[in-house]
Formats: C-alpha cells, sequence, structure tokens
C-alpha cells in the first residue's frame, strides 16, 4: 500500500527526515516511536503534503501512484489521513458543517454523489457514537474550547466519517486519560479491516496495548533505526532511546 | 470653505414649529458648524478617513425618484413594529407600526411637539460636549429620525426594525437623528438597516442614534449598514447608561464607500455592562472607519468589545478603540478585541487602541491584529479534502462569522450568517447550510 524509499525531506533548509525507507502493507499496523525532535510529525507533515517542507530526495509510493504528484486535499480524497497531534480550533464553522464539506468535497473528487441532509445525518449519528461524543460538540466551533481529549476524539470522528485507506495517528493517544484512550482505540479499531492500513506515532507503549501493531519502528534523527514486534515498544518503555540512537553514531 | 460646508450652512435651518429648547440647541449647533466647519485631514480624530471627494460634491436636497418596495430589502422576521425612512425623510405607507403595550414609537418631528416623552430631557445629552462638524450639522439639520420609548418594567419582545433607504437623484444629504429611551426594567431589541435602491446615486446620510438607559435596563442594538458603493455614511451611537442596565451594540458595515461611525458608551453608574461588536467586510476602494470610545465613570461596570473586518483588494478599516477609566471606577472590568484580516496585499488597517486608565484597581485586556489566515489552518482542512480556495473562503467565513455569533437575536444571526457565507462562499455557501441536519434530535 505504502511504500517509501529514502525520503529526505527540510524545513526551512534544516534537514528532518535523512533517508527514511519504510513498507506498509494493507491490513498493517505499524507504530512509530522515537524521541521529541526525531521528525514523527514532520515525516506525518510530508506525507499529508504539508507546503512547508521541501522533499530533497527519494519516492513515496501509495497504491501505486506518486503520492507527490498529489495536492494535500487530493491526497485526502485518494484516501489518506492525518490525525493531527495539535488538531487546529477553527472558531466561526461548527465541526458538522466542516465534516459536511469534507466528505462532500471528496466525495465531489471521487465522482460520487453529494450526501443528502438525511443520509450525511446518519452517518454522523452513528460515528459520534462510535467515538462518544455528544451533539452539543458536533454543533461547537471546530475544537474551540474542547478539551485535550476531546480535541483528539474529534480528530477519530474524522478519520471514522472520512473512512480513509491509510490513517496516519499522529501521538493521538498523547494526553489522554485511560478511559478516552480506550474510546480513541476502539476507534480506531473498528475500522481496521484487511484493506486499509494504519501508521500509528506514539511515545508509550500503553496506547498498543489496545491498537496492537504488526511492527514497531524507532525514527531517530530523521531515520528508522530499528524495527521489531511488539516486544520492541516494551523494551524501549524500559530502556528509553538512548542505547538505539549511540547504536547510529557507532555503526 | 469646501462645497459640502456651503451647500450644509446655507441650509434652511429646522421647522419653525420647534419648540424653543429645540431652536436654541439647533442654533448653538448651526453656529458651530459654520465657524469650525466640518473635520479636516488635519484633525488628528479624522486624518485616516479622506474625506476631500465627499467635499467636493455639488449636493442638493434630496428629492426621492421612483417608486418603492421593501422587498429587495433583508428584513427580520421576527421584527414586530417597522419604520421606514426614504432619503431620510419618514415614509408612512411603508412603515408598520401597530400598537404594543409599553413601546411607544413617534416620528421626531411630532415628538418635538407633542412632547410626550419628554425630548428636552434626552435631546442631545448622549453626545460629547465637544462636537465634531458632522455630529453639529446633524443637531443643527435633524428634523426627521425616529423616537422610541420603552417604559417601565416592559419587555418587547418582537424587535423593532427601522430602515433607512437611500433612493435619491444627484448628490443629496441627509441627517437623521433617532433617540431611544429604555425606562426602569424594560427590554428591547431594536434593528436599524441602512440601505440604498439600486439606482439611488451618491448621497451622504449622516445619521445619530442616542441611546439612553434607564436603571436595570436592556437593550439589543443592532446597526446595519449595506449601502451603495457611492454612499458616504457618517453615523453615531452615543449611548449613556444607568446602574445595573445591560447594552450591547452590534455594528456591522459592509456597503458603502466610505462609512464611518463613533460608538460611544458611557457607563455612568454602578453594575452597568455594554457589549460592543463590530464587523466590516469590505472590498474594492471601500473604506470604513469605526471610532469607538468607552467611559467607565463609575465602579463596578464592565465593558467587552469585539470589532473584526476582513479586507480584499484595496479596502481599508481603521479602528480606533478609547477606554477611559475614571478615577474612582474602581473594579472595572474592561475588554478589547480587534482583529483585522487581509486578504490581499494591498489592503490595509489600522488600530489604535487607547486606555486611559485613572483607577488603580482594575482589568483592562486589549489586543489588536492585522494579518492574514493561519496557513496551519488551511492545511488542517486540506487535509479533510477541502480544496484550498475553499479551505481559505471557508477559514474567511468563519473568521467573519465569530462576530455575528455573539449576537444574540437567533433569526437575524441566521440571515447574516447565510448573508455573509453567501458573499464569501459563492455557491460553495450550502456547504455550511447545516440547520436541516438539526432537525431530529441525534
Ligand atoms: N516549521 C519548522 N521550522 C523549523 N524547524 C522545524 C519546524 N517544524 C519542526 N521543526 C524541527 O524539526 C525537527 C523534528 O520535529 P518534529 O517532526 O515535530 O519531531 P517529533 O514529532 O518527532 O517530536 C525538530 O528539530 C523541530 O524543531
Ligand atoms: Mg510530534
Amino acid at each position: 500500500m505504502l511504500s517509501i524509499k529514502n525520503l529526505k525531506a527540510e524545513i526551512g533548509g534544516k534537514k528532518i527526515l535523512k533517508g527514511l525507507s519504510l513498507e506498509v502493507a494493507a491490513g498493517e499496523v505499524h507504530a512509530i516511536m522515537g524521541p521529541n525532535g526525531s521528525g514523527k510529525s514532520s515525516f506525518a507533515n510530508v506525507l499529508a503534503g504539508h507546503g512547508g517542507y521541501e522533499m530533497t530526495g527519494g519516492s513515496i509510493n501509495y497504491l501505486g501512484k506518486d503520492l507527490t504528484e498529489f495536492n494535500v486535499e487530493e491526497r485526502a480524497a485518494e484516501g489518506l489521513f492525518l490525525a493531527f497531534q495539535y488538531p487546529m480550533e477553527i472558531p466561526g464553522v461548527s465541526n458538522i458543517a466542516m465534516l459536511k464539506t469534507a466528505v462532500n468535497s471528496i466525495r465531489k473528487y471521487r465522482n460520487e454523489d453529494e450526501l443528502t441532509a438525511g443520509a450525511f445525518l446518519k452517518v454522523i449519528k452513528k460515528k459520534a457514537a462510535l467515538v462518544e461524543m455528544k451533539q452539543e460538540l458536533l454543533k461547537r466551533s471546530v475544537n474551540e474550547g474542547f478539551s485535550g481529549g476531546e480535541k483528539k476524539r474529534n480528530e477519530i470522528l474524522q478519520m471514522a466519517v472520512l473512512e480513509p485507506t491509510l490513517s496516519v495517528l499522529d501521538e493521538t493517544d498523547s494526553g489522554l486519560d485511560i478511559d478516552a484512550l480506550k474510546i480513541v482505540a476502539h476507534g480506531v479499531n473498528t475500522l481496521r479491516s484487511p484493506d486499509r492500513s494504519m501508521i500509528v506515532i506514539t511515545h508509550y507503549q500503553r496506547l498498543l496495548d489496545y491498537i496492537q501493531p504488526d511492527y514497531v519502528h524507532v525514527l531517530a534523527d530523521g531515520q528508522i533505526v530499528k524495527t521489531g514486534n511488539k516486544n520492541l515498544a516494551l523494551e524501549l518503555e524500559e530502556r528509553g532511546y538512548g542505547w538505539l540512537e549511540k547504536q547510529v553514531v557507532n555503526g | 470653505m469646501t462645497a459640502l460646508h456651503n451647500f450644509l450652512i446655507a441650509q434652511k435651518q429646522a421647522n419653525e414649529a420647534a419648540p424653543e429648547w429645540l431652536s436654541s440647541l439647533q442654533q448653538v449647533a448651526f453656529s458651530q458648524l459654520k465657524n469650525r466647519g466640518l473635520p479636516s485631514a488635519q484633525d488628528e480624530e479624522w486624518r485616516l478617513t479622506r474625506l476631500t471627494e465627499l467635499y467636493k460634491q455639488e449636493f442638493r436636497p434630496a428629492i426621492a425618484t421612483n417608486t418603492l418596495s421593501l422587498q429587495k430589502t433583508l428584513l427580520t422576521p421576527s421584527a414586530g413594529s417597522r419604520i421606514v425612512f426614504v432619503n431620510g425623510v419618514l415614509d408612512t405607507g411603508l412603515s408598520d407600526s401597530s400598537f404594543v403595550a409599553g413601546l411607544a414609537i413617534e416620528p421626531l418631528e411630532q415628538a418635538v411637539i407633542s412632547d410626550k416623552l419628554n425630548l428636552e430631557t434626552f435631546f442631545n445629552a448622549s453626545p460629547p460636549l465637544e462636537q465634531h462638524g458632522f455630529l453639529s450639522a446633524n443637531t443643527a439639520f435633524s428634523k426627521s429620525g425616529y423616537v422610541i420609548r420603552i417604559s417601565a418594567d416592559s419587555i418587547i419582545d418582537n424587535p423593532i426594525e427601522i430602515i433607512f433607504i437611500a433612493n435619491n437623484t444627484g448628490p443629496a444629504a441627509w441627517h437623521c437623528r433617532n433617540i431611544i429611551v429604555a425606562d426602569q426594567f424594560s427590554k428591547a431589541t431594536i434593528i436599524e438597516r441602512h440601505v440604498a435602491n439600486d439606482t439611488a446615486e451618491t448621497y451622504l446620510s449622516n445619521c445619530v442614534t442616542e441611546l439612553h438607559l434607564a436603571d436595570g435596563s436592556h437593550l439589543d442594538f443592532y446597526k446595519y449598514q449595506d449601502e451603495s458603493l457611492d454612499a458616504y455614511h457618517i453615523g453615531g451611537v452615543y449611548s449613556k447608561q444607568s446602574r445595573d442596565s445591560y447594552l450591547a451594540t452590534n455594528n456591522i458595515a459592509i456597503g458603502s464607500k466610505i462609512a464611518r461611525t463613533d460608538i460611544y458608551a458611557t457607563l455612568s453608574a454602578e453594575g452597568a455592562h455594554c457589549e460592543m461588536n463590530g464587523l466590516s467586510v469590505l472590498a474594492g476602494d471601500q473604506h470604513v472607519e469605526n471610532c469607538t470610545e468607552v467611559i467607565h465613570a463609575k465602579p463596578n461596570c464592565t465593558s467587552d468589545e469585539y470589532y473584526k473586518s476582513v479586507l480584499d483588494d484595496q479596502a481599508r478599516s481603521v479602528f480606533r478603540g478609547r477606554i477611559i477609566v475614571a478615577k474612582d471606577a474602581q473594579k472595572t472590568d474592561a475588554n478589547q478585541q480587534n482583529k483585522n484580516l487581509l486578504l490581499s496585499s494591498r489592503a490595509e488597517a489600522d488600530t489604535k487602541p487607547q486606555l486611559e486608565i485613572y483607577a488603580d484597581d482594575v482589568k483592562c485586556a486589549h489586543g489588536a491584529t492585522v494579518g492574514q489566515l493561519e496557513e496551519k489552518s488551511v492545511f488542517y482542512l486540506r487535509s479533510r479534502g477541502v480544496s484550498e480556495t475553499m479551505a481559505r473562503a471557508l477559514l474567511t467565513f468563519a473568521f467573519a462569522n465569530d462576530v455575528i455569533r455573539r449576537f444574540h437575536l437567533a433569526d437575524l444571526q441566521k440571515q447574516l450568517s447565510a448573508q455573509l457565507a453567501d458573499r464569501i462562499l459563492g455557491e460553495a455557501a450550502s456547504a455550511i447550510e447545516t440547520d436541516s441536519l438539526f432537525g431530529e434530535p441525534l
């Protein structure tokens, strides 16, 4: 589904991704862990097509297409979704209006008819229940005055509504209490299927108890320095990242 | 001497039927105007609004042209009484005000004579003593306007709507003076709409509204100004508030060549609260200046000011926000925010907060920004599949709608949001129409 080879990217002249390679097959869940500032969010942003980053090398192939040929909104319409580490607040546009605009924009791109209000309502109703979001939060402005946990749940709601083929979750678990974490994980797991893949960026092994990954990667200084199964996450929890960074320097 | 000034002082002064108190007031205002003239670019308070072109116009007294209907005008669905002025003159045919208990509405020319409302006490009592030329002209020449009094303890359920329509040929000027008196513990909503017929030519609407709020009264006031690109609008909304009164002035300016509005609020007794909301959405070479002043004269009053502008092309907005906290106005809580969104590199916003605080135990917050759309937000929306054009339009709409959603009158709020969506989002406006989605509970 996703094949990244030797990806290099910089922002404002600063090199951030320094030859990142990653293969994600359909149906797989990949966890990416790594120290702060190692480039995890940058990687997610580059995938989503953020204009601030300049790709200086490598390739990103998604479903047989060169992903870099698509702009941000086209990538979304092609089935890519990024759950933001820090979701934006948009005072003055209701959550539901934004969702409706997003759904219909994507449907238009795919040459599908726009959803009627009734059909859209049905979808929203189901998905809001999935992440236990109250109607009141749907009517409120996007993320405005939402608690940290509500913002993250809102990201998962958007994901559930847009039903992406490839989801990238950037520290969706950070700042969540255990109940909110379970809700988020439930939302994510409901979406798991043999033809959907996920990249889950996290700091904490705890999330991976709820969202079982097929692979765990460590991103350090713009490169994947180690890949393992979920036991690697446990090991990282115990030992930290220091030993890996040293390996890179030495090796 | 400018052409406009000459034209004004050559005007016959107000009607002979005016009572003594009014004639002498108007006499004084007339000589002020004659001696001091209209504001010039040398006046610090006026230098950012160039009126040279206005001053050059050869004005004539207004004559109404074709007959009008209100069909094309936005009306507030919930409005009860409606008063309509065409070129500054009362149009009884278009007006519609039936009897409402606790509510007295009279045209100014009648009110000064009948004097049921004790106008002498209120007329010209809320504007500042030091008046500029346009305010003097308004006092000197105001023959028409509306007077509304809401009697004590009356709650007027339906909003009262006043519509000023321009429908002139040849450059014309008019000066309406409106007076609203909210007696103790009364509650009302009043909407002023300033609009123009398609065929209206250049005009100057010099319109002043005075708001007098007695103890415990509650007034929700709207000034909606969407005239023509040939319109000059010079206006003032001057309020005085007594103990525990509540006032919201909501000022929407989206259509004129030049609009300058002075919104002055005096909190003259404890416990008064004043809210000021303002929105300008401008394009082309439109220019709006809002000059606000809040005087905290007594302790324990609160004021909350929120002004925004959206500027495209070479449009320009000027915001002046003066807050004065008098020496004994302890425990004042004043907030002022002015935010300007520039959609073009040629657009310009000036923002001039000015705080004069003489008390020591006060909370005064203020902030002013001039900037573009946040690229992070654009990216966020695009990452959800929304096109870049739509994302920008949506964020622009959101920026402006942020002011409208502070309004208290639900149907007006909805109408203005829809109008704004139309203007900013065009055909895509329907995309955000989500009302129908909430027809049934989720
Ligand atoms: N807009 C930016 N301009 C310059 N440097 C940036 C910008 N955004 C991120 N960086 C830098 O890129 C590096 C990686 O950041 P980030 O991708 O956020 O890391 P992580 O998500 O792993 O904590 C950091 O050194 C950070 O300071
Ligand atoms: Mg990060």
